[in-house]
C-alpha cells in the first residue's frame, strides 16, 4: 500500500523534462493503476481491515449478534485465561495439533519430493496426482470419506484386520481421534512438496558429484548438503504449514458434527471460537479469541524467524 | 503524438471499463438488501421471503406451496433461502445482525427464547386476535409452546412425539415380543439385555439413550419433574445420577452401545444402530419414523418411551417448530397472511403433508391423514397415543438451552468414556448449568 504510494510520489518530480500533455498522462496512468488495484485494495479493506478492526472492538465488548454489544472492557480476555476451561482445552488440542502434524507432514513431503526428485518417469503425472490429496484435503466430501476410513469398520480397521490386529473406532475415541485430523494433514502434503521438489532442483548436480568422489554415503549426502542448501525452503514451509495447522477448521468441523467431539478431543481453537460465537451468541467472545489467536501465530512466527538464523542458510552467507 | 493519444484513450477506455465493472459489482452487492426493502410500494406489489432450513424434500414441498400462493396471489413475490441445518442459524445470526433478516423464519423450540428475548420476532397476538391467522379449534399447548410472557411468537407448523424406534424384523427372528404401549424402564433393560444375549457378539440391545436430554426430559417428568423451572434447573444432581447409573449398567453389561460407537452416530437416523444393523431400539421422535423406516433394509416398529415403574407415563408431545415474523419485515400482515396459508389451507396443506410432523391444524390434520400412506399414518397414531397418557408439551426451552444440552452430551459422554466418576461428571453438570441459562 505504502510503496505504491510513494512510487506515485517519486514519479513526478517537478524538475523531471516533460512533454506536452505527459503530467496528465502520468496522473490519468496513476488512476488506472489504482482502478486496476481496485479489486484487490476494496477487497483488502471492506472484507479484511475494516472486519478486523470491527472485531478488535466488539473483543471488549459483550455482543449477542442478534442484539447490540456493550462495552465490558478487558473482561472477555480476563475471562479466557481464568475462567474457561474448555478454551485451554482447545488451546492444548491445536498445540498438539500444530505440534505433531507439521513436522510429520513436511517429513512426509520432503521424502515425497525425494523420490520423485530421482528422475522418475512420468514425473509430471506422478507430481500431480500427489498434488490432488492438497486440492481436496480441505474440503468436506473428504472429511466425510476419512470420518469413514477410521471408523469402528472403516478401512483402517479392515487392514489392520488382515494382520490380525483389532483395532477400534479412531475417530470416536477420545484419545485417538485428534490423531485422525493428524493424519488426514499429513496426507494432504502436496503443496509443501511441490516447493521442496522445486528446491531440490535448484541444488547443483556437482555438489553431490564432488562429494560422492570424496566417499560420501548416501545419508551423508543428504544431511551434509540436501538439508543445508534446503534450509530456506523448510523453513518458508514451515511458517506456512504452522500458521495454517493454528487456523485448521474444516477437517475438525465436518468429523465431529461441529460438536468437536468425542469429549472436546477434536475442540480446534477455530472450533470453539466458531461455537462460542454463531452457536452460543457470543461474538464478543469469540472475537478476543480471534485476536488472541492472531496473536498467538505472530509469537510463533517471529520465534520461528528468531530461530531460524542458527539453522536456515542462505547461500549467499559464509 | 498520435501513440500517446492512442495510449492515452486506451488509458481512458480501461479506466472506463474498470469503473463499469466495479459499478456493476457494487450494485450487484446492494441489490440483495434492496429486494428486502422494496415490498410495500404504491402498485400493491409485496415482496416477502421466507427462509427455512431441512431436507430436500421439504424444500420441494414448501416451494410447491409457496408457488400455489403466489398463484393465487399475483401481487406477492416470495423469495426462498433454505439451507440444510448447520449452516441455517450461522445464516440467520448474520442477517439479523447485518439488518437484513428475511421476513418469515423456521423458528425451533431450541432457539425460540434467544431470539424472542433479543427483540428479533413480532408478537403474532394481534394477526390472531383479528383472524388473520385462524388458530380456531386447535390445541392449546403447541401455541403456548411458543408463547413467553403472555406474548405469541409463533405459529407450529406441525407436532410429533417423542417415540422409541425399534427393528421389527430383528425381534422375530430373536422370537423377542416387541414393546407394549404401556412398559417399563425395567421391562425396557430387560428386553435390551435379553435382545443383546440373543442377538450375539457385536449387537446391542439398544443405542444408548444416555447423552439425550429428551430421555432426561421423559425420566424427569415421570418423577413429577421439569427439565427446567423457567430460567432454572428443575432437577437434582440425584435424578440425572439415577438415569445415567442405569445407562451405565446397560452399557457394562453389553445392552446398550458402547461409548465410541455412540459418539460416531450423530444425530442423523442413517447413522443409527437400527438403521445400521447394529442395535434394536433407538430415541427418537415421531416425524423421525417414516425417515427410519425408509432407511431400514427390514421392518421398523414405533413405540413409546418407557413409562416409570410405577406406572408414571411421562410421555412428551412436541411443536419444536414455528413460523415466525421479524419486527424489522416491513409487511408484517401479508407474512401472516401467507403463514395462515401455509398452516390452514388445505390445497398448501396437500402439498406440504408431513414434512414438518403431524399437521397442526386438526382439521388438516384430517385431511393429510387421509391423504398419506399406512407407514406415514403411523407417526399420526403414535401422536394419539402419546397424547392419550397425560403427555406434555414440551414448553419453551430457556435461553442457553444449547449451551446446557452440549454440556449434558459432553459430560455424559466424560462419564461414558470413563474419564470421569459419576458423581464428578453430575457434580460438574449441577455447577456449570445454572450460569449457562437465563
Amino acid at each position: 500500500m505504502s510503496a505504491v504510494a510513494t512510487r506515485g510520489r517519486v514519479d513526478s518530480p517537478p524538475e523531471r523534462p516533460r512533454r506536452t500533455g505527459g503530467r496528465r498522462f502520468r496522473i490519468s496512468e496513476n488512476v488506472a493503476g489504482y482502478l486496476f488495484l481496485s479489486p484487490w485494495l476494496v477487497g483488502l479493506f471492506v472484507i479484511v481491515i475494516g472486519p478486523m478492526i470491527a472485531s478488535l472492538y466488539l473483543s471488549f465488548t459483550e455482543y449477542n449478534p442478534l442484539t447490540t454489544p456493550t462495552w465490558i472492557g478487558l473482561d472477555n480476555y480476563v475471562r479466557l485465561f481464568s475462567d474457561d476451561p474448555r478454551y485451554i482445552a482447545s488451546l492444548k488440542v491445536t498445540l498438539v495439533y500444530v505440534v505433531v502434524s507439521v513436522p510429520l507432514q513436511l517429513a512426509f513431503a520432503l521424502f515425497l519430493a525425494m523420490v520423485l526428485d530421482k528422475g522418475l518417469r512420468g514425473l509430471s503425472f506422478y507430481r500431480s496426482v500427489y498434488y490432488l490429496p492438497s486440492l481436496l484435503g480441505s474440503s468436506v466430501a473428504i472429511a466425510i470419506l476419512w470420518r469413514r476410513v477410521f471408523s469402528g469398520d472403516g478401512l483402517v480397521n479392515s487392514f489392520l484386520g488382515v494382520f490380525g490386529v483389532e483395532g477400534r473406532s479412531w475417530i470416536s475415541e477420545p484419545a485417538t481421534a485428534v490423531y485422525t485430523l493428524v493424519a488426514l494433514s499429513v496426507w494432504t502434503f502436496g503443496a509443501p512438496m511441490v516447493i521442496f521438489l522445486a528446491g531440490l532442483r535448484q541444488i547443483p548436480d556437482m555438489y553431490y558429484e564432488a562429494a560422492a568422489v570424496d566417499g560420501a554415503g548416501r545419508v551423508r549426502r543428504f544431511f551434509a548438503i540436501t538439508v543445508p542448501l534446503l534450509t530456506p525452503v523448510i523453513f518458508f514451509n514451515l511458517i506456512l504449514q504452522m500458521i495454517g495447522a493454528f487456523q485448521a477448521f474444516t477437517p475438525a468441523f465436518v468429523v465431529s458434527d461441529g460438536t468437536g467431539g468425542p469429549v472436546d478431543s477434536t475442540l480446534f481453537y477455530t472450533l470453539y471460537l466458531y461455537q462460542e460465537g454463531f452457536a452460543s451468541f457470543r461474538m464478543g467472545y469469540a472475537s478476543a479469541m480471534a485476536w488472541v489467536l492472531f496473536v498467538v501465530i505472530a509469537l510463533f512466527t517471529a520465534l520461528n524467524f528468531a530461530g531460524s538464523k542458527y539453522w536456515v542458510f542462505y547461500g549467499d552467507e559464509r | 503524438m498520435t501513440v500517446r493519444t492512442k495510449r492515452q484513450r486506451a488509458v481512458t477506455a480501461l479506466t472506463a471499463t474498470m469503473c463499469a465493472v466495479l459499478v456493476a459489482g457494487l450494485a450487484a452487492c446492494g441489490n440483495d438488501g434492496d429486494s428486502a426493502g422494496a415490498g410495500g410500494s404504491g402498485d400493491g406489489e409485496v415482496s416477502l421471503r421466507i427462509a427455512w432450513s431441512g431436507s430436500d424434500e421439504r424444500n420441494t414441498r414448501t416451494q410447491d406451496a409457496l408457488d400455489l400462493y403466489m398463484e393465487q396471489n399475483p401481487n406477492v413475490d416470495i423469495s426462498v433461502e433454505y439451507t440444510t441445518a448447520t449452516n441455517f442459524w450461522d445464516r440467520l445470526t448474520t442477517q439479523v445482525a447485518g439488518g437484513n433478516a428475511p421476513d418469515i423464519i423456521q423458528m425451533s423450540g431450541q432457539v425460540l427464547s434467544q431470539y424472542a428475548t433479543s427483540d428479533v420476532l413480532l408478537d403474532l397476538g394481534p394477526y390472531v386476535d383479528d383472524g388473520t391467522i385462524d388458530v380456531d379449534g386447535w390445541e392449546e399447548e403447541p401455541l403456548e409452546a411458543q408463547t413467553i410472557d403472555g406474548t405469541l411468537y409463533g405459529i407450529p407448523p406441525g407436532l410429533d412425539g417423542h417415540a422409541l424406534v425399534y427393528d421389527a424384523t430383528k425381534l422375530q427372528e430373536l422370537g423377542i415380543d416387541p414393546p407394549s404401549e404401556t412398559w417399563t424402564w425395567s421391562e425396557f433393560a430387560d428386553l435390551a439385555r435379553e435382545i443383546a444375549a440373543a442377538g450375539g457378539e457385536g449387537y446391542y440391545g439398544t443405542e444408548d439413550g444416555g447423552p439425550q436430554y429428551e430421555v432426561l426430559q421423559s425420566f424427569l417428568n415421570q418423577r413429577g419433574k421439569q427439565l427446567f423451572e423457567g430460567n432454572e434447573l428443575g432437577f437434582e444432581a440425584q435424578d440425572v445420577k439415577d438415569l445415567w447409573q442405569f445407562w451405565g449398567d446397560l452399557r457394562e453389561d453389553g445392552a446398550a452401545v458402547p461409548a465410541d460407537l455412540q459418539t460416531a452416530q450423530g444425530a442423523n437416523p442413517e447413522n443409527s444402530g437400527v438403521v445400521q444393523g447394529y442395535a434394536a431400539m433407538d430415541f427418537t421422535t415421531s416425524s423421525q419414523y417414516t425417515n427410519f423406516v425408509g432407511l431400514s433394509p427390514g421392518e421398523v416398529g414405533i413405540a413409546t418411551y418407557p413409562f416409570g415403574d410405577d406406572g408414571a407415563p411421562g410421555q412428551v408431545w412436541r411443536a419444536g417448530m414455528a413460523w415466525s415474523i421479524t419486527r424489522t419485515s416491513p409487511n408484517a400482515e401479508e407474512a401472516a397472511k401467507l403463514i395462515d396459508f401455509l398452516v390452514n389451507d388445505s390445497e398448501a396443506g396437500a402439498l406440504l403433508q408431513t414434512t414438518r410432523g403431524v399437521p397442526a391444524s386438526p382439521s388438516i390434520r384430517e385431511e393429510v391423514r387421509a391423504a398419506v400412506d399406512e407407514t406415514e399414518q403411523r407417526s399420526f397414531e403414535h401422536l394419539e397415543v402419546v397424547q392419550a397418557h397425560d403427555a406434555q408439551v414440551t414448553p419453551v426451552l430457556p435461553t442457553g438451552f444449547g449451551d446446557f444440552n452440549d454440556l449434558y452430551q459432553r459430560l455424559y459422554y466424560e462419564f461414558a468414556f470413563g474419564r470421569m466418576s459419576l458423581d464428578e461428571a453430575v457434580d460438574q453438570l449441577m455447577s456449570e448449568a445454572p450460569g449457562l441459562l437465563g
